[in-house]
Parts: structure tokens; C-alpha cells; sequence
């Protein structure tokens, strides 16, 4: 199985997975066109995309999923509380491209699994996935404001983590974002902070070779350096001490990371 | 044809013509007051200013940028503190340095404003790195603030000198603190301009009338601790002198524009940290 984080942040996200038989687009959070770009850059076609994953109804997360989905035509994959936020955000998609995918279920592609689970966040029905493949598993986890003990057991133990890591919370405090806005995304159905990502990290990380990719950073109340020396300092205080097992990752809202094995 | 009728649907096409009309009148009309041109916001901000006899001569240069910095929390060990025959060190919570002189240093004479270079340059570890922020002479102490990328790092616990001196102007003891690695975080950030901050300040009464803009510096604040590190934003610093002579001294976020309350007694600090450590 291998992946790669396309785009990461409050402008737009996009993860691409895929194995020998499958590939996989979770959420399409930008235009059609930059999404091209951002397959062109990891050379892969959207062509042979075996269906997009739908999380929540945001636009960050469904921008360009209309267009791409119709332009390629390509399988949807949403719960039904989502796919009816959705009515009216993405356009018409055909009828036999739209598929259901309910919370807390497994769907097999050849030798993939693919699991959905619930976050916590301020949308119709938000669900995130956990990807297995020939025993290695990988885990995609952002837009959640916190991670509770049901998300613990589902994203437990993976090789790899796209996890997010929101914000700084004293950046966030300091910063010119209206009140309402910064109470949002502090609650919990908001976002999680880099020290409450690195605490759940903690607790879920097994002794083993983990990629942690830190996604979904605030533009304006996070930076990268900071993400991750506010993460890595937080592990270390619970005990674990980055480079040795666990390692961490940037992500960029532009950029694509390299297609890597899990 | 049905006049009648035909005059109804241009009466109604023209009525929903013009209230479409009116309603994109509103709305641009509407972003036209919420657009400032920086020239006139500039000359609004200096007529409220000069109504309530606010002065100043002038003000820096505007278009600055500053990226943010990270720090370490230097730990001191005893081995790498260097020997000196005439200072008799303690390290405090590995954290902070305690130097009492055994024979106490006469200060510079005819040094000016600031006296104590010589002493901090010469005794101090990294002396050069910091910089001198206020004199009391009553309590015989100075106090430097550690600079950061070049720039005063404001009234941070973990980064300053305080050098004590006796009747006889001579130094008999100082205590350091030092933030190490300091490194540039992300990219360098555009800063808000001189006449940008008097705005915020004035637009939450901060400024009070007849007062005197005495001065307007970058620095850091620190905006971020963390366990071992701190990240310090780019900070606007006001000097300001009222009518009564006594000056008071404002902090602003120079990226996000926020007032930063920074407690303005360092031994306060010292004191709140110190408890929390415990």
C-alpha cells in the first residue's frame, strides 16, 4: 500500500492511497483543475482512480468532487447524512457513481479494507478511514475536536498516521480570528491542537516503525516548525522520543508529499 | 395581442430588473465603506491623533517584515561555566545563573546612559547578546532583555541579565538567564506599519490625550512555551509619555495586530514561574 497527503489545510485536502489493484482519492477539496496538477506531481493518472471517499461536507474537503467525479467518472463513496448535506454543494453526480459507505463498516476492494469511523466535528455525519492492506495499516485522521476512546481503538497501531494537528492554541488565542470563530474550532467538535494530537498520538502509537504525517495545519495559528516541535516535545513527555520508532512528517496545502510505501 | 397582458410582464420584468439593480447598488456600495485606502485611513488616524493632542516626530518606516523565532531554554552545568577566580557561581533549577563577585566591579565611569556594558561584555556569558531595557536606580539594578534575531525579545523569564550594583557603584552580583538556538520558523511575515499600531492602540483607548509618542521599536514577544522551546512573534513596541511625565509602554502583535499584555515586573515573573516549577 502506498499514499500520499496531495494537499493538507484549511484551503483544501486531498490524500491519495493505493495498493496493486486500487487507488483510492479521500475527499477532493480543491478546484478540478489543481487536483490534476496534484496527481500530475505524484505521476499518477485520475483515470484509474477506483473511487473517491467522501468525509464530511465541508468545502475544504469536497471542492472539486463534483468535477472531477463527473469529468472521470469515478465511484463516490459517503454516508447518507453526508450525501444529503452534500445535495446542492457538488453539482448532479450520476446516480451510479453515488454509493454509500456507512459509518462504523468495512468495504473490500481485492486486498484492501477500507474502514470508516466517526470524528468529531461540526458536520452532518463527519467519518474518517483506516486502510489494511496485506497487514499494514494506515490511518487518515483530521477535522476531529478530539480524539475520544472509540477513535483510539479504530485508528490504534498503524504503520502510518495522516493526523491532523490544527493549531497552536496560544497562537490561536493570540490571533485575529473573530471569537465565535476561535471557540469553534477550540470546542469539540472543532479541530485538535498539536499538543491534543501529540497526547492521542501517544496513546495509540505502537512500538514499531510509525510515519506520522502532521495534516491540516492552520494557516494562520500554526506553522510547520511548530507543529512539529510542539508534538515532539509533547511525546517526549509521555515517553517517546521521536526518530527512534515514530517519525514526523510535514505536510503542505500546495505540495504534494512523496507517494511512500506503508 | 394581449395588451393587457403584455404590459403586466414589463411592468413585473422591470420591477424585478430594478430591485436587482438596487440590490447590487447596496452591495457595492457596501464594500466601497468597507475598503480603507491606507492614504486616508493614514490622515484619519492622524487627525483623531492631533484632535486629542496626541504628538509624535516621527515614525519608522513602514513596509517592515520579520519572520518568527524559536528558542531553547539554556541549562546550565557546571562544567561549562566558565572559571573566574573573581565570581562565585550557583546554577538555580539548571535554568539560571546566580554570580556574586568576590571583589565587586567599579562600573564604567563616564559611560553614559549605560554604564554596564563594559561589565556585561566582560563578565557576562554572551554579554553582547543582550540589551540594557531599564535602570532603577533606586534599587541599584539593571535589567537587559536577551535580543533575538538582533531584536529586544520582550520580558521573558528565561532570557535576561540583571546586573546589582552598591553605594560605590560597583557591581557585586547578577543573574542570567539565556534562551539558546534561536532559529528562524516559517517565512518572513509582513509586519504591520507604525501608523497601523497608533490605530489599534487608539481604537481601543490606549492612547491618552495630550500624551507623547515617544518611541517605536520591533521586537519579539514570546507567543508559544513549550516544554523545552519558545516561539517569539514580532512585536511593536510603544513608548509612550503622558501629560503627568510618567511614560507608559504598549506591545502589539506587529502580524496579527493584538495587544500583548506582558507583565511589565520581571521579579513578578521570576516569582509566578519559580511557584509553577515547583
Amino acid at each position: 500500500m502506498r499514499f500520499s497527503v496531495l494537499a493538507s489545510g484549511s484551503t483544501g485536502n486531498a490524500v491519495y492511497v493505493e495498493n496493486d489493484e486500487h487507488s483510492f482519492l479521500i475527499d477532493v477539496g480543491l478546484s478540478g483543475k489543481k487536483m490534476e496538477q496534484l496527481f500530475a506531481n505524484i505521476d499518477r493518472d485520475m483515470k484509474s482512480l477506483s473511487g473517491i471517499l467522501v468525509t464530511h461536507e465541508h468545502s475544504d474537503h469536497i471542492k472539486g468532487l463534483g468535477v472531477i467525479a463527473r469529468k472521470y467518472n469515478i465511484p463516490v463513496y459517503a454516508n447518507a447524512k453526508t450525501w444529503t448535506a452534500m445535495d446542492g454543494l457538488v453539482g448532479t453526480i450520476p446516480t451510479d457513481l453515488c454509493f454509500d459507505f456507512d459509518m462504523e463498516t468495512v468495504k473490500t476492494f481485492g486486498s484492501l479494507d477500507i474502514q470508516s469511523f466517526a470524528v468529531s466535528h461540526d458536520a452532518a455525519d463527519p467519518m474518517f478511514y483506516t486502510f489494511h492492506d496485506n497487514g499494514r495499516k494506515l490511518v487518515v485522521i483530521t477535522d476531529t475536536g478530539y480524539v475520544s476512546d472509540r477513535m483510539k481503538g479504530y485508528i490504534a497501531a498503524a504503520d502510518a498516521y495522516v493526523f491532523e494537528s490544527n493549531h497552536d492554541v496560544s497562537m490561536l488565542q493570540m490571533g485575529k480570528y473573530p471569537w465565535n470563530i476561535k471557540r469553534r474550532i477550540l470546542s469539540d467538535v472543532g479541530h485538535v491542537s498539536n499538543e491534543d494530537a501529540a497526547v492521542a498520538m501517544a496513546d495509540v502509537v505502537a512500538e514499531k516503525q510509525t510515519q506520522i504525517y502532521l495534516a491540516h495545519l492552520s494557516k494562520d495559528n500554526n506553522m510547520k516548525d511548530l507543529a512539529r516541535m510542539s508534538v515532539e516535545q509533547t511525546l517526549q513527555s509521555c515517553g517517546i522520543i521521536t526518530g527512534e520508532y515514530l517519525h514526523l512528517h510535514d505536510t503542505d496545502a500546495n505540495e504534494p508529499t512523496k507517494l511512500v510505501m506503508v | 395581442m394581449d395588451w393587457s397582458r403584455t404590459k403586466s410582464i414589463f411592468i413585473w420584468v422591470f420591477l424585478i430588473l430594478n430591485l436587482f439593480l438596487y440590490t447590487q447598488y447596496l452591495e457595492s456600495y457596501n464594500e466601497g465603506q468597507l475598503i480603507e485606502v491606507l492614504g486616508e485611513t493614514t490622515k484619519k488616524i492622524e487627525a483623531r491623533l492631533k484632535e486629542d493632542n496626541i504628538t509624535y516626530i516621527a515614525l519608522p518606516n513602514n513596509n517592515e517584515s520579520a519572520a518568527y523565532y524559536s528558542g531553547q531554554i539554556k541549562k546550565f552545568s557546571p562544567a561549562e561555566i566558565p572559571y573566574s577566580a573573581n565570581q562565585f557561581t550557583q546554577i538555580e533549577n539548571e535554568n539560571k545563573l546566580i554570580v556574586t563577585m568576590e571583589k565587586p566591579v567599579k562600573l564604567q565611569e563616564n559611560g553614559g546612559r549605560n554604564p554596564f556594558l563594559e561589565f556585561l561584555y566582560n563578565n557576562v556569558q554572551e554579554g553582547d547578546s543582550y540589551v540594557l531595557w531599564n535602570v532603577d536606580e533606586e534599587k541599584r539594578e539593571a535589567t537587559f532583555f536577551q535580543k533575538v534575531n538582533n531584536l529586544t525579545l520582550y520580558y521573558n523569564v528565561r532570557g535576561y541579565v540583571k546586573i546589582y550594583w552598591d553605594d560605590e557603584n560597583r557591581v557585586y552580583a547578577y543573574e542570567q538567564t539565556m534562551l539558546e538556538k534561536h532559529e528562524k520558523l516559517d517565512k518572513q511575515q509582513n509586519l504591520l506599519t507604525a501608523i497601523q499600531v497608533l490605530q489599534i492602540l487608539d481604537n481601543k483607548n490606549l492612547l491618552k490625550p495630550d500624551s507623547q509618542i515617544l518611541e517605536m521599536n520591533i521586537g519579539y514577544s514570546t507567543i508559544v512555551q513549550l516544554t523545552q522551546t519558545q516561539v517569539f512573534a514580532p512585536t511593536w513596541e510603544v513608548r509612550v509619555k503622558l501629560k503627568d511625565g510618567q511614560e507608559e509602554i504598549h506591545f502589539v502583535n506587529a502580524v496579527q495586530g493584538k495587544i500583548v499584555e506582558l507583565q511589565n515586573d520581571l521579579s513578578e515573573i521570576v516569582e509566578e514561574t519559580e511557584d509553577l516549577e515547583e
